[in-house]
């Protein structure tokens, strides 16, 4: 594999130069990394076209990905989409999306820090079993678990809930940022939490004005993947809810081409509206992305 | 799975009391479990054998209305059973007797646009709903007639119980209208109250704290009894007894085994009890929302359709395929084992190559090649799979408008009538586009670790390129890699979005893996209990690999320290 390369700074280097300097080398480089970029970023310029495109018509064999006449119909189809009955659908779907997602990111990093924190710093009966349970739990299959939930919902009251959602989609995103933040506290050197101990300070002011804020890497992770998980989910919101107007967004992003219709003109312009809260929140939190998901890994 | 054990204590006569309230405690936690997760379950079943019972009551009433107004007319209604909420009768000759406009309308454009009853169709209408938005509510939720039975029964709301049923007025063999009524039928008392199982409870609290008294190991039988016989005697009341002996038996295990390292845990509460307070609201969380999700999942593996005990039958039937059944459970392993290895592989060399490529100290352009290339993550995976299956449409589709300018003959990709291997080949694209950017970044940070003095060591030794990967950054990535790795795995062996959307399966449910036929034995099929024996051989698959891998490579090893 010729991309296994690594090239040792320049500073140790002896005087024999190698020819991966020559500027063919980094042409090719970037031949490489260009065709495999435009290769990923091709299906979303399709996207885009459909969506840019009047109506359906941008669903064509062309593989020009600029659209032969513009539009804008699709994304005020999808924005003013309303309800027979006059609710403005798409308002109140993306206000339901936008509580709860940013609900389940607050409770999800309450809940995957403070538990972080424990597995992290303290040894008590039934840590390593605890740890064992959330690792496990990321192999229960999600459809085993459609009926126990639905039932367990009812039963307390929070079937057509908001809150029901958040508090389910929180307990879905625990598991793997618990794992992730304890490999990340794990680094953090001990010798600072002993010198804040000597100077009195209590465990919860350590935890809070130590460990967390030298974890915001690691936190700004979290807090993307518990958004993510509660702004992308379909499945159990279509499930637990009732009304079009307590629908999340991406149950209606669906239905644009679920069993019953094929919008694709639509369904482009309502995917494109969907993804760009997620997609700004990566391109805000990529340098921590890189850090924040595998120091905890790489100690070891 | 081991419980870290606690400080040493002397079971027996003298045993600390807060150690015998922990056993009791512990005792109640199975027993609340288990029962628990068994007691929702015939709730369920309960509350579908109700809704069945009353459909036929519900459709019979509407049905002996509809021949009462087909001999008789419309003035019929007038005579309905008691517990009838509101009934409508809408006939082609009818007279609106009790006038209501919005009602009739609404009515007459409804019947109309099935296209069964003329324009002037009649309405009447008795009892007590009569506000128009109750009418619109429930013509909204009205279906049509099964073409097996002569009515047809949809639940209006949850709160009052209502139910509405459709049965056609058929007059000298011809249709000649509607009728509907609204019926409120109230919940029976469970076959297995609540109260039962609180008491249930207390009997456990009871015979926990007496196991304290028992030493040694027999201390793990009394914790067993002290579990089975509570948990038997909650589902005394049901007609099944399988209900008594099998949730029995299960935590008379599960009590010996568990109780210890639970108590452990309940006493570590006592004596560390700051430390709790940080594990607590996630535990309880995943205990209410994940564990005990699981539990009752498990539990309904044992059931039929019907909501009767089976024991092994759903396995037997999955595992012991008949042999004209194809796909098999054999078959769609090989598939899933298949299509994860490959996904796996692929995710992995892409995702180290390009992230490589791009950790050159040298390379311009680095940050826009990075974000660019993280884009298919941070794309909601439905709608990554529902691109690519436009794309890799038949007429409109990307794929097949490249093979034409290179001019390869187009493919028949996913449409009706295509061959598995091109199936699996769009499924297989769609999640290697989606996949890799994941691997890739986890390479990279673990690559920014590996510190530069062992590349130049490497070169002081003289070391090839090759031989400077596979000597110093492969062995340095592994840690980061391989739980990657595991994760990768257990996530792509239950890819369901990418399956279910993009090939659905085609042909012939060929292309489906393992949670896909479990999804399809639970929606299309209706029959959960073979849903959840397929999802718990799933599991069951996972967990052994996630053993085993972790056994070879000790990747959770250091987690623990």
């Amino acid at each position: 594999m010729n991309t296994g390369d690594y090239e040792a700074p320049a500073v140790t280097k002896p005087a024999k130069i190698k020819s991966g300097k020559s500027p063919w080398g980094s042409i090719a480089t970037h031949a490489v990394l260009g065709f495999v970029t435009l290769v990923t970023m091709y299906p979303l310029l399709i996207v885009l076209r459909i969506a840019l495109s009047p109506g359906d018509s941008g669903m064509s064999p062309s593989l020009n990905p600029i659209p032969r006449e513009i539009s804008f119909d699709n994304f005020v189809a999808v924005v003013t989409n309303s309800s027979p009955q006059g609710d403005w659908l798409f308002g109140r779907q993306l206000l339901n999306s936008a509580v709860i997602s940013i609900a389940t990111t607050v409770l999800g990093i309450f809940l995957a820090t403070t538990a972080a924190y424990a597995f992290s710093r303290f040894r008590f009966p039934g840590r390593k079993a605890g740890l064992m349970a959330f690792l496990v739990s990321q192999m229960f299959p999600g459809v085993l678990m459609m009926v126990p939930l639905y039932l367990i919902l009812e039963a307390l009251g929070l079937l057509n809930a908001s809150f029901g959602l958040v508090v389910v989609y929180a307990t879905i995103a625990i598991p793997f940022c618990v794992w992730m933040l304890k490999g990340y506290f794990d680094t953090i050197p001990k010798d600072l939490e002993e010198s804040a101990i000597m100077d009195g300070a209590s465990q919860f002011t350590i935890f809070w004005r130590i460990i967390l804020p030298l974890s915001m890497p690691a936190v700004a992770v979290t807090a993307l993947f518990s958004f993510m998980t509660a702004w992308n989910e379909f499945v159990l919101a279509f499930t637990f809810m009732e009304e079009p107007t307590a629908f999340t967004l991406p149950v209606t992003v669906y239905s644009y081409v679920g069993e019953q219709s094929v919008e694709w003109g639509k369904f482009a312009a309502a995917s494109i509206i969907v993804s760009i809260p997620i997609m700004a929140l990566f391109f805000a939190l990529q340098k921590n992305l890189v850090g924040g998901l595998t120091s905890g890994g790489v100690k070891g | 799975m081991s419980v870290d054990a606690g400080p040493a204590i002397q079971f027996g006569p003298r045993a600390p009391l807060y150690a015998r309230i922990s056993d009791a405690l512990a005792a109640a936690l199975v027993v609340g479990i288990v029962a628990g997760s068994v007691l929702g379950l015939t709730r369920y079943n309960d509350a579908r054998d109700h809704r069945r019972a009353v459909e036929t009551q519900v459709g019979a009433i509407a049905d002996d209305l509809a021949q009462r107004v087909a001999s008789a007319g419309p003035g019929a209604v007038e005579q309905v059973p008691d517990n009838v909420a509101a009934a409508y009768v809408v006939t082609s000759g009818g007279v609106d007797d009790f006038g209501i406009a919005v009602g009739s309308d609404v009515a007459a454009q409804n019947v109309r646009d099935k296209g069964v009853v003329n324009a002037d169709a009649g309405i009447v209408k008795q009892g007590l709903l009569n506000r128009s938005a109750e009418l619109q509510d429930y013509f909204d939720k009205k279906q049509e007639i099964p073409k097996d039975r002569r009515y047809s029964v949809v639940k209006l709301s949850d709160t009052d119980n209502a139910f509405s049923a459709t049965a056609q007025v058929v007059k000298d063999g011809k249709y000649d209208g509607m009728v509907h009524v609204v019926t409120r039928v109230p919940n029976p008392a469970p076959s297995t109250p609540t109260s039962q199982l609180l008491l249930m409870l207390l009997l456990s609290v009871i015979l926990g704290f007496a196991a304290s008294y028992v030493p040694g190991i027999k201390r793990r039988v009394a914790h067993g009894l002290a579990v089975a016989i509570p948990t038997g005697l909650t589902f005394m009341a049901q007609a099944d007894a399988a209900l008594v002996l099998w949730p029995g038996v299960v935590s008379l295990v599960l009590g010996g085994v568990a109780i210890s390292g639970i108590a452990s845990v309940f006493r570590g509460v006592r004596e560390q009890p700051r430390t709790y307070v940080y594990v607590v609201p996630a535990m309880i969380g995943m205990i209410v929302l994940v564990f005990v999700p699981f539990a009752m999942g498990v539990a309904i593996a044992f059931f039929s359709k019907d909501g009767d005990f089976t024991g092994l039958g759903n396995f037997q039937e999955i595992l012991n395929p008949s042999a004209t059944t194809h796909p098999n459970f054999y078959w769609t392993t090989s598939v899933t084992i298949l299509w994860t290895v490959l996904n796996v592989l692929l995710h992995v060399s892409l995702g180290v190559a390009l992230a490589l490529v791009l950790n050159r100290p040298k390379l311009r352009l680095k940050a826009m090649y990075r974000v660019l290339l993280i884009i298919p993550w941070a794309v909601p995976n439905y709608i990554t799979a529902l691109i690519w299956k436009s794309m890799f449409n038949q007429q409109y589709g990307a794929v097949n408008s490249l093979l034409d300018v290179l001019g390869i003959d187009q493919v028949n990709w996913i449409g009706p009538g295509s061959s598995f291997a091109s199936n699996f080949i769009a499924d297989l694209t769609t999640n290697t586009w989606l996949g890799f950017p994941f691997m890739m970044v986890v390479t990279l940070g673990a690559l920014q670790s590996i510190p530069k003095e062992l590349y130049e060591a490497a070169d002081i030794d003289g070391a090839g390129r090759w031989q400077r990967f596979r000597t110093v950054t492969l062995p340095l990535l592994k840690p980061a890699l391989i739980p990657a790795i595991i994760l990768g795995v257990v996530w792509t062996f239950n890819m369901f979005n990418v399956i279910y959307l993009v090939s659905g399966g085609a042909p012939e449910n060929e292309t489906n893996i393992l949670i896909t036929e479990a999804y399809y034995a639970f929606k299309v099929l209706n029959r959960f209990g073979l849903a959840a024996a397929y999802s718990l051989l799933i599991f069951v698959m996972l967990l052994l690999y996630g053993w085993m891998q972790n056994r070879i490579t000790r990747a959770t090893e250091g987690a623990f320290e």
